[in-house]
C-alpha cells in the first residue's frame, strides 16, 4: 500500500530541528539580514558541533554509505531514507532561516559532488575534515560571468602539467565561496574544461583545497535576500592542484552526464528548503488571521469562500503539492530509481510556488506584511533565490519537457 | 423531474428534484439510528473527485503531447518550441501533483487521520483549479483544431470545468 507516513526517527528529528530553528535561527534571522556577510558564531559553532556528532552523514557527505547501485545482486532491494530525511531536515532549517541555513558550515554542494563522484580515496581525503576540527565549508563553482544556465559553455581551463593541473579562469556567485576558500580549511569544487574543442565531454570538476595559491576571492555580492550566505567571486590564476584532485574519469569522453547527475540529488533539497520558507510565511499569515479572529472555513462550497480564504487555502494546497512532488523525487532517489525528471519537476514547481506563496503572504497582510516588523517581507526576498539557483525555473522546466517529449537539445533548445 | 442540459459530463444525467412535504419511513435514514458521518462521506467524495480531476487532466496532457510532436508549423513540430513544450511540462507535473494530493487524502481517510477532512478539501480545491488549467492548455496546444469536436480536448475542457461545481455528492 502507498504510505505517506514519515518513519518515527525522522519525525523525532523534525521536531528537534524545529525547536532549533524556532529558537536560535529565528533569533538571529533579522540581524543576519541586516548585517550582510557577517557570521553568527553562535549558530556556526552549534551546527558544526551537531554535524560533527552526526558524522556529517546528515548531509550525505560521509561517503560511507552504499549508493543504490552498489547493492549486491540478489540482495533484497532496500529503500533507504537518506534523501527523504534530508528533505525534511532542510525544510525545517528553511523554516528557521534560509540565509543561516546556507551559511552553516557543511560540505555543501562541493562535498556532495565529492560524495557522489569521488573515488573512495578522495572521499576519505576530502570529506573526513568535515567531521573534525574547526568549522569548515565546501563550495561548488560552476557559474562564470559569461555563462550560468549554459554550464557547458564554461571557459575556465585546466591544463595538465606533470603531476598537476593548472587552473585558470573566473567563477562568480559561489555560495559559501569565501568560507570554503579562505575562512576555513574547506574546499571548492571547480568546473573547468580540459579540452575546449571537445565541448561537454571536456568538462571536468576539480577539487581545489582551501588557500591553494592562485585561488583568490575577489568580491562578495550584495543580494536581495539570503544575506547571511556569502556569494563569492573567485579568480583562479595559474592555480596548481595535484593530478589526483580530478573528480571522476580524467579521460575526455562523455563525462558531462555524470557531473549533471549530482543535480538529481541536490535539486529536491533546494526545493525542500524552499518548502520551509513557504511554510513559515503561510503559518505566519494563519497565526495573524487567527489573532484577528478570522476563521478559515474548510469545507464550504468553493463559490462561497471569501477571496482571503481562497488565497490562504490555495497557499496551503500549493505548498502541499510542492512538498509531495519533492518527497516523491527524494523517495525515488532513496529507492534507487532514476529521478532526473522528478528532481527537476519538483524544483521548478516549488520555485514557482514559493515565489507566489511568499508574495501572497506579504500582500494579504497589507502594510504590516511589507514592513520590517515581521519576517514576511524577508521570506519573500529569501524565497526567490530558489527559482534561480540549481537551475532556473526555465531550465528545470526544459529538462522535464525534454524528458516527456523524449527530445534531446537539438530538438528542444 | 426535468433532466437538465449541461455543458459537459453529459453521460451523467443531472436533474432538478423538488421535495414537497415528502414523507419517508424513518428506517430509510442513511446510517440508521446513528446517522452517517457526513463530513467523512464528503471527504471521501472529494478525494475521489481529485483523482478524477487528475485523470481528466492526464487524458488531455497525453493527447496534446502526442499531437504536439506530430503537428508541424514553420517547418518543425510545434513541440520543438518552448512555448508549447513548457506548457506540456507543467501540465505533466500538475497532473502528478493532483494525483499525489488525492492519494494522500485517500490514505489519510483510510487510516483515519484527524486532518483528513481538511486535506481532502484542499486536494479538491487544488484539483478543481488544475484540471481547468490543464485541459485549457490541452485545447490551446491543438489550436483551432482543439476547438473542433473532432478532437476530444474540447470535451475534456468542458468536463474539467465542471469539477468546481460538484459539491461532493455527484460521484456516488
Ligand atoms: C545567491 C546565488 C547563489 C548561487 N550559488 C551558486 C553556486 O554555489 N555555484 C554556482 O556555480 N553557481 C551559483 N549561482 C549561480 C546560479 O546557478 C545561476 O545564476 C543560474 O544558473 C542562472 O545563470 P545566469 O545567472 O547566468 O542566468 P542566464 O543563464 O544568463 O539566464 C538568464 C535568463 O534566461 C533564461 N534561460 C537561459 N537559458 C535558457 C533556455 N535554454 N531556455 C529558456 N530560458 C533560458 C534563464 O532561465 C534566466 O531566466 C548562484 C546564484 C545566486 C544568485
Amino acid at each position: 500500500m502507498i504510505e505517506f507516513e514519515l518513519p518515527d526517527g525522522i519525525k523525532n528529528l523534525k521536531k528537534m530541528l524545529n525547536g532549533l530553528a524556532g529558537g536560535i535561527m529565528r533569533k538571529w534571522a533579522r540581524w543576519a539580514d541586516d548585517n550582510e556577510h557577517q557570521r553568527v558564531d553562535e549558530w556556526t559553532n552549534l551546527m558544526w558541533n551537531a554535524m560533527k556528532g552526526m558524522g556529517t552523514s546528515m548531509f550525505g557527505a560521509s561517503g560511507k554509505e552504499k549508493k543504490p547501485g552498489e547493492q549486491k545482486e540478489g540482495e533484497p532491494k532496500k529503500i533507504g531514507t537518506r534523501n527523504i530525511q534530508l528533505a525534511v531536515t532542510v525544510e525545517e532549517l528553511g523554516w528557521g532561516d534560509a540565509g543561516l541555513y546556507l551559511a552553516m558550515p557543511s560540505p555543501g554542494l562541493g562535498g556532495a559532488a565529492v560524495a557522489a563522484a569521488g573515488t573512495p580515496e578522495q572521499r576519505e581525503r576530502f570529506l573526513k575534515r568535515f567531521s573534525e576540527g574547526k568549522p569548515k565549508w565546501g563550495a561548488m563553482a560552476i557559474t562564470e560571468p559569461g555563462c550560468g544556465s549554459d554550464s557547458a559553455a564554461i571557459t575556465t581551463t585546466a591544463v595538465r602539467d606533470g603531476d598537476s593541473w593548472i587552473i585558470n579562469g573566473e567563477k562568480i556567485f559561489v555560495t559559501a565561496g569565501k568560507g570554503a576558500a579562505e575562512d576555513s580549511e574547506g574546499l571548492v569544487v571547480v568546473w573547468a574544461t580540459v579540452d575546449k574543442k571537445a565541448g561537454r565531454a571536456g568538462i571536468k570538476s576539480f577539487i581545489v583545497d582551501h588557500h591553494t595559491p592562485g585561488m583568490k576571492v575577489t568580491k562578495l555580492e550584495h543580494k536581495l535576500g539570503i544575506r547571511a550566505s556569502d556569494t563569492a567571486a573567485i579568480i583562479f590564476e595559474d592555480c596548481r592542484v595535484p593530478f589526483s584532485n580530478i573528480l571522476g574519469d580524467p579521460e575526455v569522453k562523455a563525462g558531462f552526464k555524470g557531473v549533471m547527475a549530482t543535480f538529481d540529488a541536490t535539486r529536491p533539497m533546494v526545493a525542500g528548503n524552499a518548502l520551509g520558507i513557504a511554510r513559515a510565511s503561510l503559518e505566519e499569515v494563519q497565526r495573524l488571521l487567527k489573532e484577528a479572529g478570522v476563521e478559515m472555513r474548510y469545507g464550504v462550497a468553493a463559490n462561497n469562500l471569501t477571496a482571503r480564504e481562497k488565497d490562504v487555502m490555495m497557499m496551503e494546497a500549493q505548498l502541499k503539492a510542492s512538498r509531495l512532488l519533492t518527497w516523491k523525487a527524494s523517495w525515488m532517489a532513496d529507492a534507487g530509481i532514476h529521478n532526473n525528471m522528478e528532481a527537476s519537476a519538483c524544483k521548478a514547481k516549488t520555485g514557482k510556488a514559493i515565489t507566489w506563496i511568499t508574495q501572497k503572504a506579504v500582500e494579504l497582510m497589507g502594510p504590516l506584511g511589507y514592513s520590517r516588523k515581521l519576517l514576511l517581507e524577508k521570506w519573500m526576498r529569501d524565497g526567490k533565490i530558489n527559482d534561480i539557483f540549481e537551475g532556473t525555473g526555465q531550465i528545470n522546466t526544459l529538462i522535464v519537457a525534454r524528458r516527456i517529449l523524449d527530445y534531446g537539445r537539438d530538438e528542444l533548445k | 423531474m426535468n433532466a437538465r442540459k449541461t455543458w459537459g459530463i453529459k453521460a451523467f444525467e443531472t436533474a432538478e428534484l423538488k421535495l414537497d412535504n415528502l414523507e419517508i419511513p424513518a428506517e430509510n435514514r442513511l446510517g440508521g439510528e446513528a446517522g452517517c458521518d457526513f463530513k467523512r462521506f464528503a471527504a471521501l467524495c472529494w478525494a475521489a473527485q481529485t483523482a478524477m480531476a487528475a485523470g481528466v487532466g492526464r487524458a488531455s496532457f497525453e493527447y496534446a503531447r502526442g499531437y504536439a510532436k506530430e503537428r508541424v508549423a514553420f517547418g518543425e513540430p510545434i513541440a520543438h518550441r518552448q512555448a508549447i513544450a513548457f506548457m506540456l511540462a507543467e501540465m505533466c507535473w500538475e497532473v502528478d501533483a493532483t494525483r499525489l494530493l488525492s492519494w494522500e487524502a485517500a490514505w489519510e481517510l483510510d487510516v483515519k487521520k484527524p486532518d483528513a477532512f481538511k486535506e481532502a478539501y484542499l486536494a479538491k480545491l487544488y484539483g478543481d483549479q488544475q484540471v481547468v488549467w490543464i485541459t485549457d492548455c490541452g485545447l490551446q496546444i491543438l489550436g483551432g483544431h482543439g476547438y473542433i469536436r473532432e478532437h476530444p480536448v474540447e470535451l475534456w475542457l468542458r468536463n474539467g470545468r465542471g469539477f468546481a461545481a460538484f459539491e461532493g455528492m455527484a460521484i456516488v
